[in-house]
């Protein structure tokens, strides 16, 4: 029971990060990025490919720690980096077209990356394994007596860090009061001198890093990678999506507590009932919270003005 | 006395902590002409929204011929006979000026789907009602040539009666114009006043209008209700309530000098 | 298309009649000839390409009814295929028609026919082609009774969130498709099963075989063609106006007195039905039942199919199934196009107006392009069917942000038509 508790917090934070990325687009442009889920393969995938490349192994003192951040930190820029393009190109002309449109367009950015990943001379098709960065063969310590991995308690810290800076960065610094002002009113941030381009570019980058962070620690902790456009990710992305609509789609402290539900509900029915059934009990979550209240645990409600 | 034909009663609604409207009472007798004005933000609009069905109000009653409207859904308060036009206006863009007006006439058609996928008499009977129907609005706000052409491509003005004929289609009782002058220039706004007139004795309609327009609406208008932050603060005459101090304060605030 | 403009005076009772069903009647002609004698002539692949356009296009003006109609958000159209198709499967498996059963000669009547004529030694019209029909039947109204249940609670929902919900729509049935019990193999163990329970022995992740062939060009453009009659009437239809009101302004629809929630579960209702009978159909062609089959990638088939027509333009759609089923096949095999290309160019001239001086100009360089691939591929031996997605995807993301309205808009293909009155100005989305 313990054991699966901490699988769940540390399922949860990997879901909480992602789904701060989704709700961060979400906050400025006010729909939903299809595409962020696939970006969490590509950080996965990218992670893959730096650590091999450069040749970093198991370690198990404070190298392996050093190694495996900062493999995560490049992916998280290059990541970034996509995540501006993509703004960029496919969604920044659509901004003042209808919704709908957007929503079609992303679902098109989502699986062009998906299928430029399987390409032989990107990713591939083959399941990728990644070297154990962090040598995990001992436990760190003991809870009662469940072990207790160095590689969750890394993972944990590394996530709940990110979700800490986040939160500083969007509720107490100037950048993160433009970011605020442009998810609630875009046309008077402008007006109030803001270089809205600029702020929703800066948004999707630190959003997709995030998803690349997610990605990166997902690969340090199950170190086998499926092919680019298995349902794997597309289950993983759909979930972190459920857990920042579920927490509150829009709003960052919804989507970290939307993702830790997520992650716990996941690995309880994982462990008392099916694997398959968790996914449809995810599933489920998300069509009662869309029934019951549509702007999730800690949303407001929203008027349209007629 | 006879009994209204539309009546509101204590009719309040708070968003948040504002109360946006505030014991909003009203009564008007088949064929009057009434005005509804007040600073922006008053609350007219979302007055409109509460009759209409797009708000439900906290308190109050709201009838119509004795019905009552409290809970129903707008499509249909527009089958009980109440329309409306948009202050922000909300046309069907994309399709022509004629469908426009069809759609709003689809309420008093009587083929069901099975019957209009079967082709019935009674699908053929409703189309050809419908469409003269609506050519006969379209004639009546001067639209006919432009019957084709969609409605996104019509000047401003045009797509204002578009809008009023669009409501007529609906065969109302009462009907509530949200600014009908806005954006108009003079000799549009006269025009305006000739068609409500018309339409009031050609249609036998109740009409309530918002307007920001202080001429247009004392010379339309047989009763004027003036609302501020939500409430009702003044009624009567258009010659009464031009006189009446709240009325004044409301608009154009504190004269500079008051006080000792 | 004048239909309305007609005088009911005018209008006996045999001539509401003709007018009410003798486009039905033309809809079977058509199908007769077109298995009797145009099918006989044709290569297999071909007549397999025409009965996967055909069953493409009922998919495609189906998704068209909620996405171009009512202006809503579906993809997980593919769930309502997968119901359909696994329960006609299922129905006719477990009903006497499958291969476990023996001897298929005698089930099929010569419209479900799919071999030679030549060789057919049947009944023209047998029971196996009733439970068919009944097996596609009842699963175009299993697929439309969940609609039902699917839709009416979602489409109040936002565009965003409804897309999301078909979108875990699809998957869960997929997932439930995947978690059922294996297929019944032998008659033994199917008559000792209770009646409903077999219908929970789907086959599972492995897949349900041996279901009988009974789709047949006759069946597929019959019922392509209802379905288009089908669209027809409701588009030209003062339901279809109040249907394009929703998607235009769905406020000012409900003010006008449309009910809109009602309206839009309609549409997905309809819509659900009919992917459900194109399931079924599909399923009876392929003869196997595979969970894969539906997934996210036949959903999104489908939407591009929709999204490339102009959503809310049924002929556009007719146009973009053909034109997409064709282009996944040949990029499989790529065959010479440039007398297809000729062909277009030449029905385009037709049209005589700047804009299909501009169509022309793309159909050419499009052709040009294809035959430059087609040898490079044949050079250097790349398989284009890889990067079918990759095409596809990218063609989505440039028409969203190039053409939104994809080749038609919301008009028809007869309005283009020289001698019509010209439309006012170009559609924008």
């Amino acid at each position: 029971m313990l054991e699966t508790l901490i699988h769940g917090i540390s399922t949860g934070s990997l879901y909480a990060l992602i789904a701060l990325g989704y709700t961060m687009v979400y906050g400025v442009l006010q729909f939903i990025n299809f595409a962020h889920g696939d970006l969490v393969m590509v950080g996965a995938w990218l992670s893959l490919i730096i650590a091999t490349s450069l040749g970093f192994s198991a370690d198990s003192g404070i190298g392996g720690v050093l190694a495996a951040v900062f493999v995560m930190l490049i992916s998280m820029v290059l990541c970034g980096g996509m995540g501006v393009l993509v703004e960029r190109l496919a969604y920044r002309p659509l901004r003042q077209a209808p919704r709908l449109n957007i929503l079609t367009t992303a679902i098109g950015v989502s699986l062009l990356i998906q299928n430029t990943g399987q390409l032989p001379f990107v990713f591939g098709t083959e399941t990728g394994t990644m070297t154990a960065l962090i040598n995990d063969s001992l436990p760190m310590f003991h809870l009662g007596d469940v072990p207790i991995y160095t590689l969750d308690v890394i993972i944990l810290t590394l996530a709940i860090g990110l979700m800490f800076a986040l939160d500083r960065l969007v509720y107490r610094s100037k950048v993160g009061l433009a970011m605020r002002g442009v998810s609630h009113d875009v046309d008077t941030t402008a007006l109030m001198g803001v270089n809205v381009d600029r702020v929703i570019s800066l948004t999707f980058f630190i959003g997709t890093s995030l998803a690349a962070a997610g990605g990166t620690l997902y690969i340090l902790k199950y170190r086998q990678v499926q092919q680019p456009a298995d349902l794997s990710w597309i289950m993983l992305g759909l979930k972190a999506f459920v857990a920042a609509v579920v927490g509150g789609i829009g709003n960052i402290r919804g989507a970290m507590l939307g993702g830790m539900l997520i992650g716990l509900l996941e690995q309880f029915t994982r462990r008392y009932q099916s694997p398959e059934l968790s996914d449809i009990y995810v599933f489920a979550l998300l069509i009662v919270v869309l029934l019951a209240k549509p702007t999730g645990i800690m949303g407001k409600p929203v008027r349209t003005k007629v | 006395m006879s009994t209204p034909l539309f009546e509101t009663r204590n009719v309040s609604i708070a968003f948040g902590g504002l109360k946006a409207v505030d014991d909003f009472t009203l009564t008007m007798q088949r064929g009057d002409l009434q005005g509804l004005i007040g600073p922006n933000g008053a609350g007219k609009t979302t007055a409109f929204n509460l009759i209409t069905g797009v708000y439900q109000p906290d308190h109050g009653a709201i009838q119509l011929g004795g019905r009552s409207l409290l809970g129903l859904p707008p499509w249909k308060i527009a089958r009980e006979g109440v329309a409306r036009t948009f202050q922000n206006i909300r046309l069907f863009p994309d399709l022509s000026v004629l469908d426009n007006v069809r759609v709003a006439c689809h309420l008093r058609t009587k083929a069901n789907m099975f019957q209009m996928l079967m082709r019935t008499r009674q699908y053929y009977l409703d189309e050809a009602e419908l469409s003269a129907r609506s050519h006969q609005l379209l004639e009546a706000i001067d639209l006919q040539d432009r019957a084709d052409d969609l409605a996104r491509n019509l000047p401003y003005g045009d797509q204002r009666r578009l809008e009023i004929a669009r409501a007529l289609a609906t065969e109302p009782k009462v009907l509530l114009l949200d600014e009908p002058a806005a954006g108009m220039n003079p000799s549009e706004k006269q025009e305006l006043v000739i068609l409500i007139r018309s339409i009031r004795q050609r249609f036998g309609l109740t009409i309530l209008l918002i307007e920001h327009d202080m001429g247009l609406v004392m010379k339309v208008c047989e009763k004027i209700m003036v609302l501020d932050y939500g409430k009702t603060i003044a009624v009567g005459t258009p010659g009464e309530v031009q006189k009446n101090p709240d009325v004044v304060k409301a608009y154009l605030g504190e004269p500079a000098s008051a006080g000792p | 298309m004048p239909e309305a403009d007609v005088q009911p005076a005018k209008l006996s009772a045999p001539r509401l009649a003709a007018r009410s069903l003798l486009p039905l009647l033309a809809c079977v002609g058509l199908a007769l000839l077109f298995h009797l004698v145009a099918a006989p002539l044709m290569k297999p692949l071909h007549v397999k390409l025409a009965m996967d356009i055909g069953i493409n296009i009922i998919l495609a003006v189906s998704l068209n009814m909620i996405n171009g109609f009512t202006g809503q958000f579906s993809i997980g159209h593919a769930g309502f295929m997968a119901i359909g198709a696994y329960t006609a499967g299922a129905f006719t498996y477990y009903g006497g028609l499958g291969d476990v059963w023996g001897d298929e000669s005698f089930t099929h009547g010569i419209l479900s026919w799919s071999r030679p004529l030549a060789d057919f030694t049947g009944n023209l019209f047998t029971a196996g082609d009733i439970l068919f029909l009944a097996a596609c039947l009842v699963g175009g109204l299993m697929a439309a009774l969940i609609g039902l249940v699917v839709g009416l609670p979602s489409l109040r929902l936002r565009g965003d969130y409804l897309a999301v919900v078909t979108l875990g729509f699809g998957d869960i049935i997929r997932l439930l498709m995947e978690l059922s019990d294996g297929q019944l193999k032998t008659v033994a163990d199917i008559q000792s099963t209770p009646y409903f329970q077999r219908y929970t022995h789907l086959g599972g992740a492995s897949a349900m075989s041996g279901l009988s062939f009974m789709t047949t060009t006759f069946w597929v453009v019959l019922f392509a063609c209802f379905t288009l009659l089908a669209a027809f009437r409701l588009r030209m239809s003062s339901h279809g106006r109040a249907f394009l009101a929703i998607r235009e302004n769905e406020i000012a629809a409900e003010s006008m007195g449309v009910p809109t929630t009602r309206y839009k579960v309609a549409a997905f209702v309809l819509a659900a039905g009919f992917a459900g009978f194109a399931g079924g159909l599909f399923a009876h062609q392929s003869s196997v039942l595979n969970p894969g089959d539906y997934g996210f990638i036949k959903s999104f088939d489908i939407l591009i199919m929709v999204v490339l027509g102009g959503q809310g333009s049924i002929s556009g759609t007719v146009i973009a199934a053909t034109v997409i089923t064709l282009l996944s096949e040949f990029l499989v095999r790529p065959p010479h196009l440039w007398i297809l290309g000729l062909i277009v160019i030449l029905l385009l001239a037709v049209f005589r107006q700047r804009k299909a001086m501009r169509a022309i100009i793309m159909v050419a360089v499009a052709t040009i392009v294809w035959e430059i691939a087609r040898a490079l591929a044949l050079h250097f031996q790349i398989n284009l069917a890889q990067y079918r997605m990759i095409l596809f995807a990218l063609a989505l993301v440039l028409i969203m942000i190039l053409r939104p309205q994809g080749l038609l808009g919301i008009r028809e293909v007869w309005d283009y038509l020289p001698g019509r009155k010209r439309l006012p100005t170009e559609m924008k989305a």
